[in-house]
């Protein structure tokens, strides 16, 4: 036999109830802090001997339970139905220990599936919630573009009834001189001259209405 | 479901692992035992493939049928010293 040490030898050999300690904290804490906690108490060990011993202990505590009820169910029937051999008892403590072991396992992994599934419902229906957001937010952009459109047009007709801008329209200044002075009349003191015009929907957040024409 | 030397090795331990942890004086039978290597993450292995492994842990020694003879039907087993001598070996 090898003299290598043996890693969770020494969790699985403590007494029970600090082997149900370390479980509790290896259930709320990672291995690396249950590592240095049990090194401070003098128990030195390996993170691959804690993932070994978390994935032992349920187990074996499963049958252990599943035992007691078998004997009490052995000793029951052994008090009931005389003439039943020490075999006969045997088999039938192997079949009940079997059975309830089987059924755990089957409550286990019917708990594994219906996580699982509810996982998968769930992002499924976060998927759809993000999808129905952002159809939302198009919409909601869709509908912004189209107010700046009819908000354009509308100051168009408004500004070109206006004498004064149809005169620095039809001047003979350059384009950047007429949007200067377009933008003074129109925005008056809000108007900053040389910024050029950024978003449509105003990166000049002016206290001007739109549509409002000078006096 | 084909199982490749990997697997085998794999599902060897597994089976091990089980049978480690059963402190009781009962054995573990085949189908129990299959069942936990399927909840494991192997949903198409089939039984005799599990009792063609368990044959060969016997035969190492590590593991021994339990109850042999009274209940030929439905075989279990339990782990030797020498197989939980394997197991923490394994896992240190």
């Amino acid at each position: 036999m090898s003299d290598k040490p043996r890693g969770d030898s020494k969790l699985k050999s403590l007494p029970e109830e600090r082997q149900a300690a370390i479980f509790e904290h290896l259930r709320e804490n990672t291995y690396r802090k249950t590592l240095q906690w049990l090194r401070e108490d003098g128990v030195e060990t390996s993170i691959r001997a804690l993932s070994e011993f978390f994935a032992w202990y349920p187990l074996r505590r499963q049958f252990l339970e599943d035992e007691t009820t078998t004997e009490a169910l052995v000793d029951q029937l052994k008090k009931e139905v005389g003439g039943l051999s020490e075999e006969q008892l045997d088999a039938l403590g192997q079949r009940t220990f079997s059975l309830l072991a089987i059924r755990r396992q089957d409550t286990n992994a019917f708990v594994k599936v219906r996580s699982a599934r509810f996982k998968a419902e769930l992002e499924t229906a976060k998927l759809q919630l993000r999808e129905k957001a952002e159809a939302r937010l198009s919409r909601s952009l869709e509908l912004q573009r189209q107010k700046f459109r009819r908000e354009t047009t509308e100051l168009y007709l408004k500004w070109f009834e206006d004498r004064k801008a149809r005169e620095i329209a039809s001047s003979s200044v350059t384009n950047s001189d007429k949007i200067e002075r377009l933008g003074q009349l129109m925005f008056g003191a809000d108007w900053t001259t040389g910024v050029a015009a950024t978003a449509p929907g105003g990166a000049r957040s002016g206290k001007s209405k739109p549509g409002e024409v000078s006096k | 479901m084909t199982l490749s030397p990997e697997q085998r090795e794999q599902l060897r331990l597994s089976l091990l692992r089980f049978l480690d942890a059963n402190q009781t004086r009962y054995g573990l039978a085949v189908s129990l035992l299959l069942q936990m290597a399927r909840n494991e993450g192997r949903p198409g292995l089939e039984r005799d493939q599990v009792i063609g492994e368990l044959l060969y842990l016997e035969d190492k020694h590590l593991i021994v049928e339990t109850l042999k003879g009274v209940s030929p039907e439905n075989p279990a087993f339990r782990i030797t010293a020498e197989g939980r001598d394997f197991v923490a070996m394994q896992m240190s």
